[in-house]
């Protein structure tokens, strides 16, 4: 799935570990999901996409990488 | 969610240390233990036995408590996979004469004090020794399960 997580964080000024201790989880797994590695369930992309003040959709796009 | 990895690799160190000191007791026991009465060291082996066992699964729950997605889908990715892997290795393994004779060797030592003598409690501590293979052998491939899975997540450089 692909996101906007890098380019909304590099706006906002905030490294990986900044954003993973916003919405409580390790900062590798902000890297997998970032990276399209790994598809976060809908509570973490909400959390996600809370923290960046966005929508869901608005993070993340449905078409696969 | 972000520590100092010093500080995490000591905390780990810290909890893993009680398990690692009775075991490590336990087997430098050994010769102490064989002067002493079956019964005696049959309940002490039970009771560290339990010990270590409900150690470990206490260590687990605490660790688990903490996973985040992520890191639960590595857990289950390393453990359906490492279990068969590691028994097949233990198969391996036991398919080459150095490991099976040293197997061998070691049991008959610590049982009668020489590697070519051989009696019940050699045969009991060969058991033992197979099966403490076959979880050394599955805890080691859950280790590089688990490093695959991390491979496989990207790079652990930050990527801004």
């Amino acid at each position: 799935m692909k996101n906007r997580i890098r380019v909304l964080r590099a706006e906002k000024d905030w490294s990986q570990a900044e954003l993973a201790d916003r919405v409580s989880v390790s900062r590798n797994s902000i890297n997998a999901i970032e990276n399209g590695r790994f598809d976060p369930s809908l509570p973490l992309a909400f959390r996600i996409a809370d923290a960046f003040g966005l929508r869901v959709e608005d993070v993340f796009d449905k078409t696969d990488v | 969610m972000t520590t100092k990895p010093l500080g995490k690799i000591g905390r780990y160190a810290l909890w893993l240390s009680p398990v690692v000191i009775v075991i490590v007791g336990f087997f430098a026991a050994i010769p102490w233990l064989k002067q002493q009465n079956d019964s005696f060291v049959l309940l002490l082996s039970a009771a560290v036995s339990i010990f270590v066992m409900g150690y470990a699964l206490l260590i687990s729950h605490r660790l688990q408590r903490h996973l985040d997605e992520v890191q639960i889908a590595s857990q289950g990715f390393a453990s359906s996979r490492g279990w068969v892997w590691g028994a097949m290795a233990t198969v391996l393994l036991l398919m080459l004469p150095p490991v099976t004779n040293w197997l061998i060797d070691l049991a008959n030592m610590l049982s009668t004090g020489s590697p070519d003598m051989s009696d019940r409690g050699a045969v009991q501590l060969a058991l033992f020794f197979g099966f403490m293979l076959v979880v050394f052998t599955q805890l080691v491939a859950l280790i590089v399960a688990s490093a695959i899975w991390q491979r496989r997540m990207g790079d652990m450089r930050e990527q801004s």
